[in-house]
């Protein structure tokens, strides 16, 4: 489904990622852990077109298709989703206008007929009751005045409404309660399928005790240095990423 | 000063016997003295000079050709004026041509309301006690101007506790026309004392030459009055626009201004409410929306008199191609105006790298006892709420759209007569797809 071949990034005159490789193919859950700063959010935007960020070499191949020559609302359209480490606020425009234009846009581009206001209320009644959110929230504009846990809800609650074939939920459980927590990784299970793919970047076990992945990765320094499976993200919990850097040293030089 | 020098018209040493002439023309003479005081105070002024600090970040040149004619009566069918009006306002509409009262399509007037011609009501006793007293023209040349030759225009009274259901608009427009042309639209409105007037005033043009509106407008709300104005302006691509707006507010009275500027190449606002009575309230809102090189100005004036007044100020401005914009926001609260409360707010988005903004706030305060807070903004569209929006599949030129309305829409949102706000609102939207789509162009 996803394939990153060789990725280099970066932003104006500094290179952040250098060279990711990542294959994710249809009904894996893949984890990325690693510390502050090694280039996580980066990996994620630039997957979903921040024009802050270029590429400088490699490709990413998605369904077949060259990910990186399309625009961020094409990949959309595509079905990649990326859930923001850090919700954009938008004064003004409200919640659900907000998400139905997202809908139809999405729709539309896909030649499907657009949803009038009064299926899209019965389908996003539904989809609030996944994510535990009053309609409320519907009236408010986008992120705005948002506690941290309302925005990771947020996240997925356009995630439930715009059901992405590749989800990139960027450290979503931060900041959670544990009832947030739990209500985050119901959503993101709940959306899962056979056919789809999520990738979940995190910095904490708690939340892949919910949502349980067939791989972790760890990243440092903009590199993927270490690969294995759920077993993986205990051993980090319990001793840190240290070992990992020492290692990693060890290799490089 | 450009312009011919065998056009002596406006030279100073016969601007006295040109208002003469100008008045022999009317009926009545009774406003000689203003007139002649107004032509005393435009010779000492001057026209503005980018020397004068109002003036100093702009080239009034165009303002200042010497070759304007006063603009001829023109009759419009009520299909040509349409595009100026609000499809679904149900108003007491009054209609000038070119500058000239256009009766046949003034519609009926309900009681407890007297409007009429300002030309045609000179000689009673509230115009001769009011006409002159806000505007004044010591310190601007073209209010000066206005006064001197001031014929047709408003005259509002609403008598006292009376509250007038039915908005009044005035619609004012200027017809195309080869020679450049200048009208001087005159407003006079007494709301009375507990009166209640909804009052929206259009400025607007229909071809792509150069003239010249030059308008000023004097409200006074009474003890307890309430009056809410709004203002579009919609002049002509290379329309020049003038407009002062002078609003005094009785005690607890309050006052709502709510000013659109779309049009023109150039526009000088000139907005003043001074509150003069305990307890009263001032809102000045203000919209701009320019492209191209259009220029506009927003000189506006919060003046507190009296305690207790709050007073509520935000201009906010999108501007593309290489479009210019001043907004000059001054508070000046009086020594014994206790308990004010002001705010002041100014916003911009500049759509392009060749637009400018300058914002300038003053506060002059006197008294001790008073809450003021401003702030200004000038910035480009929020590139991550940008991409946030077409990360869930909105493409970008919607996404912009999105943006640009949900800013604009603070300000379109306080207006609270729906047909009026309803069409701003078509208006501004068509108005930035246009810019936008040039900008991205
Ligand atoms: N737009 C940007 N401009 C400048 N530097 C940036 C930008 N985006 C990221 N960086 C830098 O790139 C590095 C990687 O940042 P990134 O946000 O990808 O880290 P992360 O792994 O997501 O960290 P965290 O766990 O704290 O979220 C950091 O050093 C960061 O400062
Ligand atoms: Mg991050």
């Amino acid at each position: 489904m996803l394939e990153i071949r060789n990725l280099h990034a970066g932003v104006e005159g500094a290179e952040i990622l250098h060279g990711i490789d990542l294959a994710v193919n249809a009904g894996e859950i893949h984890a990325i852990m690693g510390p502050n700063g090694s280039g996580k959010s980066t990996l994620a935007q630039v997957l979903a077109g921040h024009e802050a960020y270029s590429v400088t070499e490699g490709e990413v191949i998605y369904e077949g298709q060259d990910l990186l020559d399309m625009d961020p609302d094409e990949r959309a359209v595509h079905g990649v989703f990326l859930a923001f480490q850090y919700p954009v606020e938008i004064p003004g425009v409200n919640s659900a206008y907000f998400l139905r234009t997202a809908l139809n846009a999405l729709r539309t581009a896909r030649d499907e007929e657009e949803v009038d206001a009064i299926d899209f209320l019965t389908l996003i009644r539904d989809k609030l009751k996944l994510v535990e959110m009053d309609e409320k929230f519907l009236k408010r504009s986008v992120n705005e005045g948002f506690s941290g846990g309302e925005k990771k809800r947020h996240e997925i609650l356009q995630m439930a409404v715009l059901e992405p074939r590749l989800a990139i939920l960027d450290e979503t459980d931060s900041g959670l309660d544990i009832d947030a927590l739990r209500i985050v990784a119901n959503g993101v299970n709940t959306l899962y399928s056979a056919d789809k793919a999520t990738i979940v970047v995190t910095h904490y076990q708690r939340l892949l005790n919910n949502i349980v992945p067939d791989f972790v990765h760890v990243m440092l320094d903009g590199r993927i240095v270490q690969s294995g499976d759920k077993t993986l993200a205990l051993e980090l919990e319990e001793k840190g990423y240290d070992w990992i850097k020492e290692e990693h040293a060890t290799h490089s030089v | 000063m450009t312009g011919s020098k065998k056009n002596t018209r406006h030279t100073a040493s016969n601007h006295t016997s040109w208002v003469q002439k100008f008045e022999s023309g009317l009926n009545g003479q009774s406003l000689r003295a203003l007139r002649q005081r107004a032509i005393a105070d435009f010779d000492r002024l001057g026209y503005p000079t980018t020397a004068d600090e109002a003036w100093k970040s702009v080239n009034p040149s165009a303002l200042i050709r010497t070759d304007f004619e006063p603009a001829a009566p023109a009759s419009l069918a009520d299909a040509e004026l349409e595009p100026f009006t609000y499809p679904d306002l149900q108003g007491i509409h009054l209609v000038f041509v070119n500058g000239h009262y256009a009766p046949e399509h003034t519609s009926d007037i309900p009681e407890g309301i007297n409007i009429a011609n300002l030309a045609d009501v000179y000689d009673q006793p509230l115009v001769k006690a009011h006409l002159g007293k806000l505007a004044q023209t010591t310190d601007l040349a073209f209010t000066a101007l206005n006064t001197a030759f001031m014929r047709d225009g408003v005259f509002i009274h609403v008598q006292p506790n009376v509250a007038v259901e039915t908005p009044v608009h005035i619609l004012f427009i200027t017809t195309a026309s080869e020679i450049p042309t200048i009208s001087h639209p005159r407003n006079l409105i007494i709301a009375d004392e507990n009166s209640q007037l909804s009052l929206v005033e259009t400025y607007a043009g229909t071809g792509t030459e150069t003239y010249f509106t030059n308008a000023v407008t004097e409200i006074i709300a009474r003890d307890n009055a309430s009056v809410d104005c709004i203002r579009l302006e919609l002049q002509g691509t290379a329309g020049l626009h003038v407009a002062n707006f002078q609003a005094q507010l009785g005690r607890n009275s309050r006052m709502t201004f709510h000013d659109f500027t779309l049009g023109g190449a150039f526009v000088r606002n000139d907005v003043n409410a001074y509150m003069r009575g305990e307890g009263s309230e001032a809102t000045v809102n203000g919209f701009y929306a320019l492209e191209g090189s259009q220029h506009v100005d927003n000189y506006t004036l919060l003046e507190h008199a009296e305690p207790h007044c709050p007073s509520h100020e935000l201009y906010k401005g999108i501007l593309g191609g290489s479009s210019r914009a001043i907004f000059r926001g001054k508070i000046h609260v009086h020594q014994k105006a206790q308990h004010t409360d002001a705010y002041q707010q100014n916003e911009n988005i500049l759509l392009s790298d060749n637009a400018r903004v300058n914002t300038k706030p003053q506060l002059e305060i006197y008294a001790d006892e008073v809450k003021c807070s401003h702030g200004a903004t000038i910035g480009q569209l929020d590139e991550n709420a940008l991409f946030y929006l077409q990360a869930r599949g909105i493409p970008k030129a919607e996404a912009k759209r999105i943006l640009l309305r949900a800013f604009a829409d603070d300000i379109i949102g306080r207006v609270t007569l729906a047909p009026v706000r309803s069409h701003l609102s078509d208006l501004i939207d068509t108005r930035l797809e246009h810019i936008d789509a040039k900008d991205t162009a």
